[in-house]
């Protein structure tokens, strides 16, 4: 990437989910960098490992989880070596619009209780009182357009449908979403007909406060539109990524192809179920590429080899050893 | 004020409402179990009633009295009104009235009763809370060590293992009784460290205290073991959620995020497992009652079994059971308070 100031940097990111018997190495040296008032995107069929990414930069993952090399970065500092200052970014940098709205809010606690002790965080060092929060918090919810506010503040979760739900989360996660927006899946168990008009909010929101963000969705023509820079994950680690328009128009991984090509295409519908054979077995991953055992063009050097991201292009890159060796023009078009 | 008083009206109109009127249908079911226990079982109630040396016109007048020539609906009628007048009978063993023995030996056992549940309840969640808050740190551990020890090992033998360690070995706390013998506490409520402390007597209730400690430490030890060990795990459960988790993403500090956001909702499941376990309380009370010599309602029940008093049995049941049932109307009120999802529908 160029001079302009890089916010965030994920650097060869390794993390492993502990259960009773087994570990799984789900990411595997993931990296990723987002400069301030970038957006980009992250595709990947379900299982890729998406959601372990964005929750392992906020340093929320389940008790299993653990990171067990690599490092983030924001604004050049580590979030996971200082947790003081992991808690300053938390608080007033970096907001997390979380994929299940069913399932994000406490089911126990009203809406201004969500809202009013995320606030108190969020500006602790301003000696608000009460009323100053609440006025804050009517309008973050008028700015996600729900309407009557009021009886929404004193609602339980469950009094509300899924659309105002995910509308509160937006509204906490902007709360402290000063600088940059993790949004994942944010319409996933929501009504389609829904689903346009959150993404279209989270769009008008993120371009009107000059957010960077990072939206995982499997929304193409969203992606198309809104993002500048597109990841596509397989298997725990990243193996395209590069100008959003260029990846989606020409993709050049084998599985980009297939995950495009099974899409419907430019709609918010989810994808990943249209490709043959399973995601990996994150107890034990194939070796070398992950996607080989999928592959219609897995050669030999793919078993054994993990294949490093290779330039193809200005702004485009690749991790496959179909485009390693110089011939790659003849097999590269084959799908 | 007004959202107390709002509160109540809601509670009255739905759900507890309901509760109340599935719990007075159960302890209408427990009064004819009882009934059958004092009329229908016993080859001659009325000599059962009177003992075995009674001379014979006397338990006729007493036949008469209990109308037992009548048809059983008749029967069950009268006895029920009885019972409601608090008219229980007189107990072979004590020739008192039963329901004068009841209330004279109610609330000993009722504070041991309070006093375990107390304890039952922080320890509860203190042990639950540190471990669940904490999976796999030192707490944890032993907190699952002891959870196997306290489950497998029933109350009475705490009791006994804690008379021997704390009260034989090393005298620190009294070995049996409610309050030493050279204490004298006029009965106000029955509640030893209520009276004590209406007539002022601070050596007596620090006394009444010590007294109170082993024997509930070891009818509370089993329940606690268990229950800590249910909400640490769902704790550890919900602090991976979702709901839990958004608050930490805000940067609210562990603690909070652990003793609120995911101790709430582990509760609601808690709290019924919790209720069961209190009403039960008395059933082993039974025995470290028998261990500490303590004066309660289930020394007197198993004296009357052990006698077959019929009557003192039939009263001792009814309280068993009433209290089962107002714990349980408790639990429903908790639940209520708690969870907004009964309390707002
Ligand atoms: N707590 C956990 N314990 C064990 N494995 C886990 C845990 N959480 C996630 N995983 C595994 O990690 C892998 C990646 O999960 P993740 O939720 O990051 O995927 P995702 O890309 O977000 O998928 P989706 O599109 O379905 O949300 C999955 O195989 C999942 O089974
Ligand atoms: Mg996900």
């Amino acid at each position: 990437m160029s001079e302009i100031e890089t916010l965030l940097e994920v650097k060869d990111l390794y993390v492993n989910y502990k259960s009773y018997w087994y570990i799984y190495k789900v990411l595997n040296g993931v990296s990723l960098k987002i400069s301030k008032g970038e957006k980009i995107g992250i595709l990947g069929e379900s299982g890729a490992g998406k959601t372990t990414l964005l929750k392992s930069i906020l340093g929320i993952l389940p008790p299993q989880g653990r990171i067990v090399k690599g490092d983030i970065l924001y604004k050049g500092r580590s979030l996971i070596h200082d947790k003081k200052y992991l808690n300053e970014v938390r608080r007033s940098s970096i907001g997390m619009i979380f994929q299940d709205p069913l399932a994000s809010l406490n089911p126990v606690f009203t809406v201004k209780e969500h809202l009013l002790d995320v606030l108190k965080v969020v500006y602790k060092d301003h000696n608000y009182k009460e009323s100053d929060l609440i006025s804050i918090a009517t309008e973050l919810l008028k700015e996600v357009m729900l309407p009557d506010v009021e009886r929404v503040l004193n609602s339980y979760p469950f009094q509300l449908s899924g659309g105002m739900r995910q509308r509160v989360v937006i509204a906490m996660a902007l709360a402290s979403a000063k600088e940059l927006l993790l949004a994942d899946e944010p319409t996933t168990n929501l009504d389609v007909t829904i689903q346009d008009q959150i993404l279209r909010l989270i769009e008008r929101l993120v371009n009107e406060k000059n957010l960077s963000l990072i939206l995982v969705s499997h929304a193409l023509g969203l992606l198309f539109r809104m993002v500048n820079t597109l990841y596509v994950m397989y298997g725990g680690e990243i193996i395209e990524y590069g100008d959003a328009r260029k990846i989606l128009k020409e993709p050049l991984h084998p599985y980009t192809k297939m995950l495009l090509i099974s899409a419907p295409r430019l709609t918010s519908s989810k994808i990943g179920e249209g490709i043959k054979g399973n995601p990996p077995d994150y107890r034990n991953p194939p070796s070398g590429c992950r996607f080989h055992p999928r592959c219609p063009f897995a050669m030999d050097i793919c078993k054994k080899e993990k294949p490093k991201l290779i330039r193809i292009g200005p702004d485009h890159y690749v991790a496959c050893h179909l485009y390693s060796t110089s011939d790659l023009e003849k097999t590269g078009s084959g799908i | 004020m007004k959202k107390v008083k709002n509160l109540f009206s809601q509670i009255y109109r739905s759900y507890l409402f309901r509760r109340t009127i599935i719990s007075f249908l159960s302890l209408l079911g427990l009064s004819l179990i009882i009934f059958a226990l004092a009329r229908v079982i016993p080859g001659d109630p009325a000599r059962m009633a009177l003992g075995p040396r009674a001379p014979e016109d006397v338990v006729e007048r007493y036949r008469e009295m209990l109308h037992l020539k009548d048809p059983l609906i008749v029967q069950y009628y009268y006895w029920l009104s009885d019972l409601f007048h608090g008219r229980l009978g007189i107990s072979l063993v004590t020739f008192r009235d039963v329901s004068a023995d009841i209330l004279e030996f109610l609330p000993a056992t009722l504070e041991l009763m309070l006093f375990t549940a107390i304890i039952q309840i922080i320890g509860t969640i203190i042990l639950g809370t540190i471990s669940g808050c904490r999976p796999g740190s030192l707490v944890d551990g032993a907190l699952r060590i002891f959870a196997y020890v306290g489950i497998t090992i029933p109350a009475f033998v705490w009791a006994i293992l804690f008379q021997l360690i704390f009260s034989y070995y090393l005298g620190w706390l009294p070995a049996v009784g409610r309050i030493s013998e050279d204490l004298r506490v006029p009965r106000v409520t029955g509640f030893m460290l209520i009276d004590t402390i209406l007539t002022g007597n601070v050596r007596a209730f620090i006394d009444a205290l010590q007294h109170l400690i082993l024997p509930s430490l070891s009818l509370a030890l089993g329940a606690m073991a268990q229950e800590a060990r249910i909400l640490r795990s769902s704790l550890v459960e919900n602090i991976g959620k979702d709901y839990v988790v958004t608050f930490a993403s805000h940067g609210i500090p562990y603690r909070t995020v652990c003793f609120k956001y995911a101790l709430k909702p582990s509760l609601l499941g808690l709290v019924p497992v919790m209720g069961l376990d209190i009403a039960s309380i008395i059933a082993n009370a039974f025995m470290v009652e028998m261990i500490f010599n303590w004066p309660g309602v289930s020394r007197y029940g198993i004296t009357a079994m052990l006698r077959k008093d019929l009557n003192a049995i039939v009263g001792v049941v009814l309280v068993v059971g009433l209290i089962y049932v107002i714990v349980n109307i408790l639990v429903d009120i908790l639940i209520f308070i708690l969870d907004p999802r009964i309390r707002r529908r």
